[in-house]
């Protein structure tokens, strides 16, 4: 077989961030490859680069044996290489035919004027060429499903009669009918000749569909292998770096948490997103929230925080008996939320790293008549930086410059410099690298043992079932089942109750 | 999508009810004299100009770009127009093209200063409307010294202000702004970049050239309104101060009106019968004794900011 | 751990602008520009500037505008200027300040409530509230009272200003509220997931733009002796100038500092005092005004750019 894609030492750095360092991989003609890793593991980044949207620093990337160096994604369409993105990338108030040729509506002018029946029918000739089940073209793109919308984007990518086409978390959004349509298609798409570049989060199904995988682990190539060859705790043990059951996470194997209890949640619920959820957290406790990413465990968080106003339900603070309803009112408890997109919800990126740690502090800091002193600013964040290891060259650096693991800490040590009686985290240790998460989770446990109550929304298994003394798990929006850690942590058990 | 399509009509049906339930009543309130076919007509006729501003305004903002010159563009074009007209001895030609051209060329200058030096666009649009603004009152200024006054008034070539000019320039403005608007690669693309920038980069949309192509369309259009204006009233005062701010004010309004009821009418069509809909209010309110620079002003005012809470209503991002 | 300060150009902006036009217009007027009388006349004009600059810079550093000023002068002042025309002198201040505080509420509730842009709200408000004061002004002017003819002494003008500029300048950089304005214009959303009330900050921030531009207009009234209805007409221009030149930067953030309006204040009223006594009219200063505008913006924002790393970069996920 020939091979349609070769990457030779891909190398990408985003200011202190090295996205891809020497990535190498070659996919055959008529093959599915699969890309494994974990968040920031420099996937989107490598598909980004071959699909035209970044340009790499160095390396070379050879499409049927001759070089490739889309500048833009039309390049690399004329080259014959398509994308599907993993965010939504359609125009919502235009029709779906339209959105199926954006970019290239001349194709179907004449003096000018675009021909809308030429385009849905070219649009209907693209969804019957690949049996791709239909939607309809008329009306507004914003009208459809999610994953009318998603279907629509690959219909889009297949327009440009690609032979490398590269699904970045396609399945994410479709429901089980729509994936074993998608599956077909791949067949048939394969059989052509041609081949896909397959990202997905889901293990099971990329051993099923792919035929070679790469493992990517903090931007370098770990291994690749047939997928025959792996098992899923081979493909996850590649992930992470090191065995699941690693000690980086807890010794012990006994739920350890006192009988206090400092939060009770009562029939928590929130329109569809989030129904009939109730638990205790307790002193010393580390409480794992678990689940598919749209089982509703990010949104559990924000209804925590009181950054939702219309849900139903009761978060009482155990220790003085109010009913917690607004972000102030969980602060003045003692509670603190951390979500889980740093750049956009946690830091100021353009600020200094003092002037981030000072806006959850301010408050508590402040003296008569609202008096800030710079001193007390000062002397506080130079401690937080201390304490929490931030490497940097000064706190008033600008945050941006620093890695994702530092960021992370930034982002943390804003509030445990605090005492705090309880914390929400979401996805702590997403997109930071083995050494600062091992940190993070010491840190946890230093937390923990000073009865400290955590709760924290987990999309890792692996973290949840290493550090958690009880996890809850959540499946279409509601808890499923709650474990403890002495009886229940297993793959299988936690699998049979998320999915 | 039978369905969607099925609803979308329901509500057009409805909101064409809704209008003639006011119009009624309006009516009634102003004893009979707001529903006379005369007064309609006037209605239409003075909205012309808004209209055609206000379609300008499509071109120009949908991709994201406010800009607060048009209204110092408009005023300086229609001058220039009618100064090539006269002093210059152009005749009707002069008017037509110079008014049309500046307009473009001005427009284009404006957006050009937001997009090449990446100024926030609203406030180069403030600073180039300040710029037109004391260049036409310098001119005028010098000319008045000769002119013996500094209001330049068109007193020929009149003609593109009369019956049935305006109303033809009205439909067939309409059927051009549509077709432009919705089937045409620009109209796509524009649409494009003011919903999803990313989306439309990836999809190998220049940003800059559509803009800058929407501003020359944008600028024809509120240039034509300019002339048919200019030959309506014969005059442009010229303002300082940034007293042009007022004048597009309107289609302003007119222009968020018509993003508000968007789901129903496209825009093109949405700017037509907002611009009619003010107007008629305006016309409205002069009937029953509210005076125009305090009242009228202020209705509008109101207006805005209820279509911009209406249009942000269920909004959950950040605002500034 | 360090903290040693980054040298930033940004902060020394305000003064070599000013500088250089301070240069450029002694040349030209040939040092005529410094005479005591002239400077004190500069002063006298910077005044209400800088008072309304001190409140919109709050609004300014979050990302928004208020571009009422001009409208909001006259018609507080007018309604002052009638309450005390009906109930006594001592209604002129406080009226005219709680016109000003409930225009701020206004604005504040539509803007961080109802989630309408800042810029179209204040604008709709210009335009409404000028109409307003023609309503109720049509053709009478009222006069300043004498009772109150300290407001327009040189002695009370710099106490008044030197006082509230300590006032704003430590509500601005020493109280948790200042700081909070500023990261609400650096990233709204990390201030909302840290528990802050961001709508209730929004709020305030408006209303005491409102104020000090109500303030600013009792001391306008009481240097021209009355109030009519086109008083304030282009204010607000004079304000938003008064800021960006001295280098705030248009989206707000961490790099907004209240020494750069307090030096952008007198650095546009000399511009202007400059042209005037160049005998340029007031067209060609309007001219020259706007091109200032546009060219202190780009260098401010080219500044900024070059030193501010990540600034318009994206921050990319891998």
């Amino acid at each position: 077989m020939q091979t349609i894609l070769q990457v030779e030492r891909i190398t990408k750095t985003f200011g202190s961030t090295v996205a891809n360092k020497d990535v190498s991989l070659s996919v055959k003609r008529g093959s599915v490859h699969g890309l494994a890793g974990e968040n920031g593991s420099g996937k989107s980044t490598l598909s980004s680069i071959i699909s035209g949207m970044l340009s790499a620093d160095s390396g070379i990337i050879y499409k049927d044996g001759k070089e490739f160096k889309p500048t833009n994604p039309i390049a690399a369409n004329d080259a014959k290489v398509a994308m599907v993105v993993q965010e939504l990338g359609i125009i919502g108030t235009l029709p779906p035919a339209i959105n199926m040729f954006l970019g290239k509506t001349d194709r179907f002018s004449k003096m000018g004027i675009v021909n809308i029946k030429k385009i849905e029918t070219a649009a209907k000739a693209q969804f019957d060429k690949w049996e791709l089940p239909k939607i309809p073209f008329t009306g507004k793109t914003e009208d459809l499903s999610v994953e009318q919308r998603k279907i629509l984007e690959l219909a889009r990518a297949l327009a440009s009669e690609p032979d490398f086409l590269i699904l970045d978390e396609i399945s994410q959004a479709l429901s089980h009918d729509n994936r074993e349509a998608l599956y077909k298609f791949i067949e048939k798409f394969k059989n052509q000749g041609n081949s896909i570049l397959m990202i997905t989060h889901d293990l099971d199904e990329m051993l099923e569909v792919c035929d070679t995988i790469s493992v990517l682990r903090d931007g370098v190539v770990i291994d690749t292998k047939a997928a025959n060859e792996y098992t899923i705790s081979e493909l996850q043990k590649s992930m992470i770096g090191r065995e699941v059951s690693g000690n980086y996470y807890r010794d012990d194997l006994e739920e350890t948490y006192q009988a206090e209890t400092i939060l009770k949640v009562e029939n928590l619920a929130l329109g569809e997103e989030l129904q009939k959820v109730t638990f205790d957290l307790h002193k010393g406790e580390i409480l794992a929230i678990c689940g598919l990413s749209n089982a509703g465990i990010h949104t559990l968080g924000k209804v925590m925080f009181g950054l939702e106003r219309e849900f139903t339900g009761t978060i009482t603070d155990c220790i003085t008996g109010k009913i917690l309803r607004r972000p102030q009112e969980v602060l003045k408890a003692g509670g603190a939320y951390l979500s889980k997109d740093r750049d956009h919800d946690g830091l100021m990126l353009n600020a200094t790293i003092g002037q981030n740690l000072i806006v959850p502090n301010a408050n508590r800091l402040q003296g008569k008549l609202g008096f800030l002193s710079p001193k007390k600013v000062n002397t506080m964040s130079l401690k937080a930086a201390d304490d929490f290891e931030v490497k940097c060259e000064s706190i008033n650096s600008i945050v941006v410059q620093l890695s994702g693991g530092n960021k992370q800490k930034v982002n943390l040590s804003r509030w445990l410099v605090q005492e705090l009686k309880f914390i929400i985290l979401d996805c702590p240790t997403r997109g930071v690298d083995v050494g600062v998460k091992a940190y993070i989770y010491d840190v946890l446990k230093k937390a923990k043992n000073k009865g400290m109550g955590i709760i924290m929304i987990s999309d890792e298994l692996p973290e949840a079932m290493g550090m958690a003394d009880r996890i809850m798990v959540m499946r279409n929006h509601v808890p499923s089942a709650i474990l403890s850690r002495s009886r229940d942590f297993s793959d299988e058990k936690i699998a049979e109750v998320m999915l | 999508m039978v369905a969607v399509k099925g609803a979308k009509y329901r509500m057009q049906f409805l909101f064409v009810i809704i209008v003639a339930v006011l119009l009624v009543v309006c009516n009634f309130v102003a004893g009979g004299k707001f529903l006379t076919a005369n007064n309609m007509l006037t209605v239409v006729i003075q909205s012309v100009f808004y209209t055609f501003v206000g379609w300008g305004m499509v071109f120009i903002f949908t991709p994201g770009i406010i800009d607060l010159s048009i209204g110092a563009t408009v005023i300086l074009a229609a001058n220039i127009g009618a100064v090539c007209a006269m002093d210059f001895g152009m005749g009707y030609a002069g008017l037509i093209i110079m008014t049309i051209l500046s307009a473009m060329i001005l427009q284009l200058l404006s957006i050009l200063c937001s997009v090449q030096l990446k100024i926030p666009s609203w406030i180069s649009g403030l600073g180039m409307a300040l710029i037109y603004e004391a260049l036409l009152n310098i001119y005028v200024n010098k000319r008045a010294l000769t002119a013996g006054s500094n209001l330049i008034v068109l007193k020929d070539y009149r003609i593109l202000g009369q019956q049935p000019v305006m109303i033809a320039a009205l439909i067939i403005g309409l059927v051009t702004v549509y077709i432009l608007f919705n089937r045409t690669t620009l109209g796509f693309n524009i649409e494009a970049i003011g919903n999803n920038d990313g989306v439309a980069s990836a999809m190998g949309i220049n940003r800059k050239k559509t803009i800058l192509l929407g501003a020359l369309i944008g600028g024809f259009f509120v240039g034509v309104g300019g002339l048919l204006q200019e030959s309506y009233v014969g005059k442009f005062y010229s303002q300082t101060g940034l007293a042009s701010l007022s004048s597009i004010f309107r289609s302003l309004a007119i222009l968020l009106l018509a993003q508000s009821f968007s789901r129903i009418f496209t825009m093109p069509v949405g700017v037509v019968i907002s611009s009619v809909l003010v107007m008629g209010l305006f016309n409205f309110l002069t009937i029953i004794g509210v005076p125009s620079g305090t009242g009228q002003e202020m209705c509008l005012g109101a207006l805005v900011i209820l279509c911009g809470i209406i249009s942000h209503w269920k909004y959950r991002g950040v605002v500034k | 751990m360090k903290n040693r300060q980054n040298f930033s150009i940004a902060d020394w902006m305000p003064i070599i602008i000013f500088a250089v036009i301070a240069a450029i217009f002694g040349i030209a007027t040939g040092g005529a520009i410094f005479t005591p009388t002239n400077l004190t006349n500069i002063f006298n004009q910077s005044l209400a500037t800088i008072i309304a600059a001190l409140g919109m810079v709050f609004v300014a550093s979050m990302g928004g505008t208020d571009i009422t000023h001009g409208s909001l002068v006259a018609l507080a002042t007018a309604l002052g200027s009638m309450a005390a025309a009906k109930g006594g002198v001592t209604l002129l201040a406080p009226v005219i300040i709680l016109v000003g505080a409930v225009s701020g509420l206004l604005i504040g509730t539509i803007n961080a409530k109802f989630k309408v842009p800042s810029f179209m709200t204040s604008l709709a408000l210009l335009i409404a509230y000028r109409a307003l004061v023609n309503l109720l002004l049509s053709s009478t002017v009222y006069k300043f009272p004498p009772e109150l003819s300290f407001f327009g002494e040189l002695w009370f003008e710099v106490l008044a200003v030197i006082i509230l500029i300590i006032i704003i300048a430590y509500v601005f950089h020493y109280t948790p509220f200042g700081t909070y304005i500023r990261a609400i214009g650096e990233n709204e959303n990390s201030v909302r997931f840290s528990g802050i009330n961001v709508e209730k900050i929004k709020i305030i921030a408006f209303v005491i733009s409102g104020v000090m531009a109500a303030i600013a207009g009792i001391f306008l009234i009481a240097r021209i002796g009355g109030t009519n209805n086109t008083l304030g007409s282009g204010f607000e221009m004079k304000v938003m100038m008064a800021m960006f030149i001295g280098g705030i930067p248009v989206q707000g953030g961490m790099g907004s500092k209240l020494y750069k309006l307090v030096i952008g204040a007198p650095t546009i009223i000399l511009l202007e005092n400059g042209l005037v006594l160049c005998g340029a009219d007031g067209a060609v200063t309007q001219l020259i005004r706007g091109i200032v505008l546009l060219l202190v913006i780009y260098i401010t924002m080219q500044v900024n750019e070059r030193f501010r790393y990540g600034r318009g970069k994206e921050v990319t996920k891998s």
